[in-house]
């Protein structure tokens, strides 16, 4: 159960490439792999911590004001998260603090908090959520490496438009492995039954 | 009734945690602050040393000035009435459209071009408006003798 919740987060759903989540700080961030990597640590605090707390609160949250409640924990932990950057990692901070404050209006988090923790047990939800941070910061890594290392040779990579045009060229290049492989797995099940 | 108890504890919660934060996290965000800001200075003038400069003729006039975030802190070294440089020490301008205040760019030309060669930049209209506006500024408090060096002397 934990290692499909793991594969799952990572590969079958993951937010970056399967659901098309979280896409603003994906394509705004990722013009290198530090900015990457701030990002991606930031937001899998946030989303790890708030599914934590969300999934231990949620029988005491009223449905009526889940939402308020959702968005009061993820704006904490976010303000939380730009404190400790603005303190310990002040270089980063200065290029990326505007998308570590606009985590809050991240769906990806909200979605999470929405569709999983709030509806399952702590373990789950848990690993649930690091299985969706780990995606997600894969899907950062992957594209602000790609970005950096191209940038020498075509300048355009590491601009808002090149953004686009390398986020859409990965994406179809997964999506072209997820297609084969599951073409492979169907082939093997043809032929043992 | 729950849902206003649940939302109002959550929100005493939350606040302790951020002004927990916020007390561990203040002296090194400050210590930051600062270093940047001096950092930012460099190349600017050889010393910040207030008293040695004004020996020089040299007065550091800091500035407040309304870009398009917000407001910037402006300093403008002018000595003897010719203007040394220009550095922004501390602004809220849109990410990525701040590099007109990098000192090797648009605002590293202070002091090496004739001042009325200087024109707000495409782009980043309102921020070089903003720091030609706090130029002038700097003038016109040397010219009423609001200086600092002449308060000294």
């Amino acid at each position: 159960m934990y290692r499909d919740a793991l594969i799952d987060g990572l590969w079958r759903r993951n937010v970056a490439s399967v659901q098309l989540l979280g896409l603003c700080p994906l394509l705004a961030v990722s013009y290198n792999l530090r900015n990457a990597i701030g990002l991606s640590i930031a937001s899998s605090f946030v989303l790890i911590g708030s599914s934590v707390a969300i999934s231990t609160l949620r029988k005491l949250i009223p449905s009526n004001v889940r939402l308020p409640c959702f968005v009061l924990v993820v704006a904490t932990l976010t303000t939380v998260a730009t404190m400790y950057m603005q303190a310990f990692a002040y270089d980063i901070y200065i290029q990326i603090a505007l998308f570590v404050q606009i985590i809050v209006t991240n769906c990806m988090i909200l979605g999470h908090i929405e569709s999983v923790a709030s509806k399952t047990s702590l373990g789950k939800s848990l690993f649930s959520a690091i299985g969706t941070a780990l995606g997600f910061s894969c899907a950062l890594l992957l594209l602000g490496g790609i970005r950096q290392a191209m940038e020498p040779f075509i300048p355009l990579a590491s601009h808002p438009a090149g953004a686009f045009l390398v986020a859409g060229l990965t994406l179809a290049c997964i999506n072209y492995v997820t297609v084969l492989t599951s073409r492979s797995l169907k082939g093997k099940h043809a032929l043992t039954e | 009734m729950k849902s206003i108890l649940t939302l109002t504890l959550l929100c005493v919660v939350s606040a302790s945690v951020l002004a927990l934060t916020h007390a561990h996290t203040r002296s090194y965000v400050q210590q930051n602050l600062e270093e940047h800001e001096l950092a930012r200075l460099e190349g600017l003038v050889d010393e910040l040393d207030r008293e040695s400069l004004c020996d020089q003729g040299i007065e550091l006039i800091e500035l407040e000035s309304r870009g398009y975030g917000g407001e910037m802190s402006v300093v403008v070294a002018i000595q003897y009435g010719d203007i040394l440089g220009v550095r922004v020490v501390s602004h809220r301008e849109t990410p990525g459209f701040d590099e007109v205040l990098e000192p090797d760019d648009w605002i590293g030309r202070f002091g090496t071009e004739d001042l009325k060669d200087f024109d707000a930049v495409t782009r980043a209209t309102v921020t070089t408006n903003a720091v030609l506006r706090a130029v002038e500024d700097a003038f016109h408090l040397i010219e009423s003798g609001a200086g600092e060096c002449t308060e000294m002397h």
